[in-house]
């Protein structure tokens, strides 16, 4: 995770390492850039963005990856959201649970509970948001966590109870019930 | 639901930190992609020059026959030949002494006499000045040749 990819200085890169730091750091990215946007399809399409566009670099030599890629899937968000486009959301997870013996009712109540969520989240700052989706989205101990947002790890358990306190609260205020 | 360990408001029930927990990670895990499938490499310029490779689309109609090319190839050379004889048949009508069929009228050219500037004498009692000019060297006027009695004259 520290690791910020394979490093060159003049020297072009081989597409097997990009492709290896695609395996490694592709879920990483979808974290960060899900905390941004809150739209899993989203997060998804800016990782895939990153790296379109990493093909496609003419420019000086990058040395550090994997914040090169951070800033230009943060910078296709940031064009998405000022265009307002609006996507299509699929629901994810639905086609997943597909042929998993879940009734269609089942399905719609997953999916309800996906947004009422996610919509909770988006109440949260984006460093609580950050904290929570670093937590369980990649399963990240507090140490690793305070890397990425150059914090203490301390900090870190501090800023997850508070964040998971207010997520809570939200869910409450909103009605929701935990089946 | 296992258990509810906060109450800071009787209407809403806070779930616990265990419950949190659990339901963040079935989120998340129904958040998350699956798989993580590597973007189509288009055309590379940061990577290396012996690894690039580009994406290539087949174009529709790849299969049909050799034959089936040439015999088009063919009639698009016989349209152009015809469409550039028309062409020269239509420059070469437009010249201006010739006839065209254009507008339905029949061009031709016309002379142009060369004594077009001056009027012609058709009648002697005509209003023409030229009644009052001499016609022969000894100063007879047109009008005075009308009172000549003419005469035949035996042959010498």
């Amino acid at each position: 995770m520290t690791d910020s990819g394979p490093k060159h200085s003049g020297k072009p890169i081989q597409s097997s390492q990009v492709e290896e730091f695609y395996r490694e750091h592709s879920r990483e990215l979808w974290a960060l850039f899900y905390s941004m946007c809150n739209d899993p399809e989203r997060a998804y399409d800016a990782v895939q963005e990153a790296f379109v566009r990493l093909y496609d670099y003419r420019g000086e030599p990058v040395r550090d990856l994997r914040s090169w890629l951070l800033r230009v899937g943060q910078n296709w968000l940031r064009d998405v959201a000022r265009k307002k486009s609006n996507s299509c959301h699929l629901l994810p997870g639905l086609d997943d649970q597909m042929g998993q013996g879940q009734s269609p009712e089942d399905r719609l109540a997953l999916a309800e509970r996906q947004t009422q969520i996610r919509q909770a989240l988006q109440e949260l700052n984006e460093d609580d948001r950050r904290v929570l989706v670093m937590k369980y989205s990649m399963d990240w101990s507090a140490a690793q966590i305070a890397t990425v947002m150059d914090c203490s790890a301390a900090a870190i358990d501090m800023r997850l109870s508070r964040a998971r306190r207010r997520l809570a609260e939200v869910l409450a205020e909103r009605g929701f019930q935990n089946d | 639901m296992t258990e509810r360990t906060k109450q800071s408001d009787p209407q809403t029930t806070l779930f616990s930190d265990s419950d949190m927990d659990e339901m963040l990670r079935a989120f998340f895990r129904m958040e998350m992609p699956r798989t993580f499938q590597p973007p189509a490499q288009r055309q590379s310029g940061m990577l290396d020059s012996s690894e690039q490779t580009l994406l290539t689309i087949p174009r529709p109609g790849r299969s049909e026959s050799s034959a089936g090319r040439s015999d088009r190839r063919g009639w698009v050379m016989a349209m152009t030949l015809a469409v550039l004889a028309f062409s020269v048949v239509l420059l070469v009508s437009g010249q201006p002494n010739t006839t065209t069929p254009v507008a339905g009228k029949v061009k031709s050219q016309r002379s142009t006499p060369s004594d077009a500037g001056s009027l012609m004498l058709v009648s002697p009692n005509g209003e023409s000045a030229q009644t009052e000019r001499p016609v022969s060297e000894d100063g007879l006027l047109l009008k005075e040749t009308e009172q000549i009695e003419l005469s035949p004259q035996p042959n010498d």
